[in-house]
């Protein structure tokens, strides 16, 4: 066999390997405009995140939670947008981490569960949301969208999440 | 007013044009414009097919959103997930082709002159078409900047064609400077080594192994999540 012809198996079988994959994985998963309940997490672990409105916990002293929305594919600048949001968080407030007003929380929403934010939070992209929250109730939330224009530079990237935080922080109940 | 809102859309497109998300496919889409090195004219003129390409496509997304047929969430979603999926494998079958690995036989024997003439509108339409796809396989940057930046943009501003034709413009603007400078440093190349045939050969075969290798790149990306 020539080394051209098996170059041109190979990448056939590669190609028809792809789609067969493909088909076989998307068959599997629901629909992007499917109104299905997401399940609800029975734990606290990763990518186990409470519905918008809902009660958490009464007693929970969360005021603020901080998400970073990202799919299964992760690129450079979100991995980027990822640390940089995680460090201005627990950086700036690393008291009010530690009491629990304040919670870090990245969410995976190709994972099984978590596609009713993309429709709560209208996400539309890898995504900083603010949500805050009063008695575990949540009174609004926003999503951080200058986080693509100050990718050139830490510090203002920074000063921005750090700012919103506190302004968040800040509000009595919500407004 | 009107007009800093244009040059800002201008700025948005040439921004995720520059970003590294869409790397991939703007040096598939720089050798692709740049191959035929030997003709300036041709070379300008897939550059001028291909902003069209993408410029429709922002046309095209950007009414259907502004207009609200569509959820801005819906529509990114579906073409962030499924465009970059199908592009891995269009790009290795692309690639190929250009490679000569397949072949499309023609219908009939043409003339030599004839045949280039095919050769040359088909290549214009395949560069139209690679603004389209190209377009259409939205990163998270140019989602982020499409959807968050000009959709907002193009409402305040009541324009909802204007302003996403201008950042089509944006997107294969520094695409096109790129693919430009490549022929024509190229074209020195070839004049210096007297040369150009094989010059523009060897360009066709980057150009196919470009396609193959970034077409790799996304299917192992985006249909098997192994990068």
């Amino acid at each position: 066999m020539k080394p051209r012809a098996i170059v041109t198996a190979g990448l056939l079988i590669f190609v028809a390997v792809s789609v067969v994959y493909l088909i076989a994985k998307e068959a599997g998963r629901p629909a992007i405009s499917s109104n299905r309940k997401p399940v609800e997490p029975a734990g606290s672990g990763p990518g186990t995140v409470p519905a918008r409105n809902q009660v958490v916990d009464a007693q929970s002293p969360v005021e603020v939670i901080v998400y970073y929305f990202h799919g299964n594919f992760r690129c450079a600048s979100c991995k980027k947008i990822e640390a940089w949001t995680q460090e201005a968080a627990q950086n700036a407030f690393a008291k009010e981490i530690e009491q629990g007003r304040v919670e870090w929380r990245p969410v995976n929403i190709d994972t099984p569960g978590n596609e009713h934010f993309v429709h709560e939070y209208r996400l539309y992209t890898k995504s900083v949301i603010l949500a805050k929250f009063k008695d575990g109730n949540q009174m609004r939330y926003k999503n951080l969208e200058k986080i693509w224009r100050l990718l050139h530079s830490r510090s203002d990237f920074e000063a921005y999440i750090s700012d919103e935080i506190a302004s968040f922080l800040r509000e009595q109940g919500g407004g | 007013m009107i007009f800093l809102g244009i040059i800002s859309a201008l700025w948005l497109g040439i921004l995720t044009s520059l970003s590294p998300c869409p790397l991939a496919t703007n040096i598939a889409a720089i050798s692709f414009i740049g191959k035929r090195v030997g003709s300036g004219r041709y070379v300008l003129l897939s550059g001028l097919a291909y902003t069209l390409g993408r410029m429709a496509t922002y046309l095209g997304v950007g009414v259907v959103v502004v207009l609200g047929v569509l959820s801005i969430p819906g529509v990114s979603a579906f073409l962030q997930t499924y465009m970059n999926k199908i592009l891995g494998p269009v790009l290795i079958l692309a690639g190929m082709f250009l490679l000569g690995l397949i072949r499309l036989r023609p219908a009939g024997v043409l003339a030599g002159r004839k045949v280039q003439e095919k050769a040359e509108r088909g290549g214009l339409l395949a560069a139209g078409l690679l603004g389209i796809v190209f377009a259409l396989s939205f990163c998270p940057v140019s989602a982020a900047l499409f959807f968050g930046g000009l959709v907002p943009l193009a409402l305040k501003h009541q324009s909802g064609v204007l302003f996403p034709l201008f950042y089509g413009v944006g997107t294969a603007l520094p695409v096109i400077v790129f693919a430009v400078l490549l022929a024509t440093g190229a074209r020195f190349v070839g004049a210096a080594f007297n040369g150009l045939t094989q010059v523009e050969k060897w360009s066709r075969r980057i150009t196919g192994a470009t396609f193959i290798v970034v077409g790799i790149y996304y299917s192992l990306a985006y249909i098997f999540d192994l990068l």
